[in-house]
Order: structure tokens, then C-alpha cells, then sequence
């Protein structure tokens, strides 16, 4: 099938056609689920945060000026969406102190070496606590800076930068091993 | 200075990593969603909006509700109840005959109340009343109960306004509004009423031993007349 335009794809939905909507969602699918995967624990809760990124995506698509990419945008309510999933859970925020399950990651040290891939980035930020994935993913992938953080975790600037600190801390100890000096 | 270079780099790995993934899925199948996420969607999402919406149509529902129950008041209210004449009726049948037939003869023609001249003088007062559709203020008829002051200016005033009302839907007034005269049931019972007192007048006023009339009127009545009384 002939990838849509933006614009075709947006007026489409907008007229409820369910031929545009599935091309939306299979245009869009994948990379908006890659970016929900780094904010879930794991894959299950990727894709009940997909499901409800795309509702809205539907629901909102009014709400698109088209002063920007449409994937932008759908990628900023995807985001929003694993926010609030998170908002929801018990002691997202909650600091785990010592945390640092470096058992079990890695089969050998061969294993480690030569899966240093998305896949294998990927695990290791599901092994972290959720307030340290959350904001090491808004800070360091994303672009967010330590207020807008602040503002969207209802945490303080300060809580965002200790969080953001033992998450890299976290990362580096396992990535010393082979690659950063 | 060096963890910050470190941690520059390490956030520098996890950015490209997943910022370069090519568009396609993975052949390991990590990054493509199941079915299942896609046939979820599918039921939440809501159909186009066709047709009427809820707020739409209980908007006209309670228009509509609106304009017939006007209708219906508007339509219903000028109605007369159907205890009003009745009660108007009873009032002019509890009026005693000797005050509606005795005040002609001290006022107006002093004419004997069995008297041919009697009928006649009373005859332009039932024609007022026909013609106004409501009592005269004066003694000569029955008078409906009214709590004007002063009936005949406050009648002469509404006449236009009410008894074109009273013609044109025959109700009763409003408590509070101007007095309006009866509607045209009311007045032909009325005219009935006037109609059988007359007949039976001399009669009456025979029991009732009305006041001797004056000398000069008696010679005025025709000559069979005397006889009855």
C-alpha cells in the first residue's frame, strides 16, 4: 500500500475512514511503540500505553493545525500518554536508594558485547526503576529539560537532576565494562 | 568533568541508537505491537458523528416541549371553567325580583311594574345589557359582583377592552384584572332570568305587597288592568 501523506492522512481520519485510519496506525505504529517501550516496564504496558496513545490520536486528530509533522505530534501524545500511565502507578517517584540489579542482565560477557543495540539499550532501561527510566527518557532522549520534568512529573527540578543522576550512574557501571572510557 | 563527558556520552548512545532505527519493524519482531493492540483500538474508537447528535436533538425535544405547552396555555387559559356560569347563574337567580323590579318605579319611570310602560322601560335595559354583554350599574338589572369603587366609570372604561375579550373568548376575568361581564351563556341565562320575573311579576309583587303607586300614574293604566289587582 502507498504511503499516505500527512495531510491525506489527517483528513482522512477526520472523515472517518477506516481505510486512513489503518493506514495511520500502521505508519505510525511501530516507531511510536519504540518510544513507548523505553517509558514501560516492560511489553505488555508498552502496548496498553499504544492503545491509548492512538485512541486519543483519533479522538484529538481535530485538534491538528499541521503546523508541524503529524508524527511529532502523535509522538508527544504517545509520550503524554505513558506519563500518565505512569502518574497512575503506585511509588513511580518513589527513590529506591541502592538500587542496582546488575545480576542477570547478561548471559556472558560476549553476550554483552555484541548486543549493544536498541534491543539490548532497551532492556536495560526496563530494568530500571520508573522514576529513573522516566526521566533519564524525557532528559537524555527525548529533550526535555529539568523544568518542563518538573512540570510534567509534579516533581521538583531538584527531584528530576538526583533522579536523572543515579539513573546515568546506573547505565554507566554497566556500560564501563565494554564501551565508555 | 570526565563523568560529565561520560554521561554526555552515554546519553548520547541511547539518542542515536534509537533516534537512527530504521522505519521498518525489527526482524526479531521487539518493536512491532501484536494484533491485539490494533483490534482494541479499532473498538474504541467512536464512529463518524452521523445525523442528529444527543445534544442536538434533546435541544429541539425541549423546544418543541416549549412551544406546544405555550400552545396549550395560550389556547386553554381564555376557556371558562364550567362552574363559572354556573356560579354567575346561581347569583342572578338568588338576586330578589323585588329589587331588581322596584327600583325602576323610585328611579328611572316610576311607571307600575305590571304596567305595559314597566316592560317597556325595563326592555331598553336588557337591550344595554345585550349590547355591553354586561350589567349596567344601575339598579335596573342584575348586578354582578364587582369590587370596583365605581362601577360605571371603570365599566365604561373597560367596556371596549373586556368585552370584546368577553365576546371574543368568553372567559371570566383573572383575579386582579378589570371586571369583565359575563359571556354570552352567562347573559342568555341572564336574559332568562329577566324574562320569567317579568311574567310573573304581578303576581309577585302581589305577596309582596308592593308600595300603592301614585295618584297620577294610576290613571294612567289601561282600564282591565285594575282588575287584576
Amino acid at each position: 500500500m502507498q504511503q499516505l501523506s500527512d495531510q491525506e492522512l489527517v483528513s482522512g481520519v477526520l472523515r472517518g475512514s477506516p481505510q486512513h485510519q489503518t493506514a495511520l496506525y500502521k505508519q505510525y505504529s511501530v516507531p511510536m511503540f519504540r518510544v513507548l517501550l523505553r517509558f514501560a516496564r516492560d511489553r505488555a504496558e508498552a502496548e496498553d500505553m499504544l492503545q491509548d496513545g492512538f485512541v486519543r490520536v483519533y479522538r484529538d486528530m481535530g485538534q491538528f493545525r499541521g503546523e508541524g509533522a503529524l508524527g511529532g505530534w502523535i509522538r508527544r501524545i504517545m509520550v503524554n500518554t505513558a506519563l500518565s500511565h505512569l502518574r497512575r502507578q503506585r511509588d513511580f517517584m518513589r527513590d529506591t536508594g541502592d538500587f542496582m540489579p546488575f545480576e542477570n542482565l547478561f548471559r556472558t560477557e560476549e553476550d554483552f558485547a555484541s548486543n549493544l543495540d536498541a534491543e539490548t539499550l532497551l532492556k536495560y532501561l526496563q530494568k530500571l526503576p520508573p522514576g529513573y527510566r522516566t526521566v533519564f527518557n524525557l532528559y537524555a532522549i527525548d529533550g526535555y529539560s529539568h523544568e518542563e520534568i518538573a512540570e510534567q512529573l509534579g516533581i521538583s527540578i531538584g527531584t528530576s537532576k538526583s533522579q536523572l543522576f543515579k539513573a546515568r550512574e546506573f547505565l554507566k557501571r554497566i556500560l564501563d565494562k565494554s564501551f565508555i572510557t | 568533568m570526565a563523568e560529565q563527558k561520560d554521561f554526555n556520552s552515554l546519553d548520547d548512545l541511547f539518542r542515536k541508537t534509537f533516534d537512527d532505527l530504521p522505519d521498518s519493524s525489527s526482524a526479531t519482531g521487539w518493536d512491532t505491537p501484536s494484533e491485539r493492540v490494533w483490534q482494541h483500538v479499532q473498538t474504541r474508537m467512536k464512529p463518524p458523528r452521523q445525523g442528529w447528535t444527543s445534544g442536538q436533538l434533546l435541544l429541539i425535544a425541549s423546544a418543541a416541549i416549549g412551544i406546544a405547552l405555550g400552545l396549550y396555555f395560550a389556547l386553554s387559559r381564555p376557556k371558562v371553567s364550567p362552574t363559572e356560569p354556573t356560579a354567575i347563574t346561581e347569583q342572578v337567580n338568588q338576586t330578589p325580583l323585588p329589587e331588581t323590579t322596584a327600583a325602576p318605579l323610585d328611579n328611572s319611570t316610576g311607571v307600575a311594574p305590571n304596567t305595559p310602560q314597566s316592560t317597556l322601560t325595563d326592555a331598553p335595559t336588557t337591550a344595554a345589557v345585550r349590547r355591553n354583554h354586561r350589567p349596567a350599574p344601575s339598579t335596573n338589572t342584575v348586578a354582578v359582583p364587582s369590587n370596583d369603587k365605581n362601577p360605571a366609570t371603570k365599566q365604561e372604561q373597560d367596556v371596549n377592552h373586556s368585552g370584546r375579550r368577553a365576546e371574543r373568548t368568553g372567559s371570566a376575568p383573572l383575579p386582579g384584572s378589570p371586571p369583565v361581564e359575563p359571556n354570552t351563556t352567562v347573559l342568555r341565562k341572564k336574559r332568562g332570568a329577566w324574562a320569567l320575573p317579568l311574567q310573573i311579576l304581578p303576581s309577585g309583587l302581589q305577596r309582596r305587597e308592593a308600595p300603592p303607586l301614585p295618584e297620577n300614574l294610576r290613571l294612567a293604566l289601561p282600564a282591565e288592568d285594575p282588575g287584576k289587582q
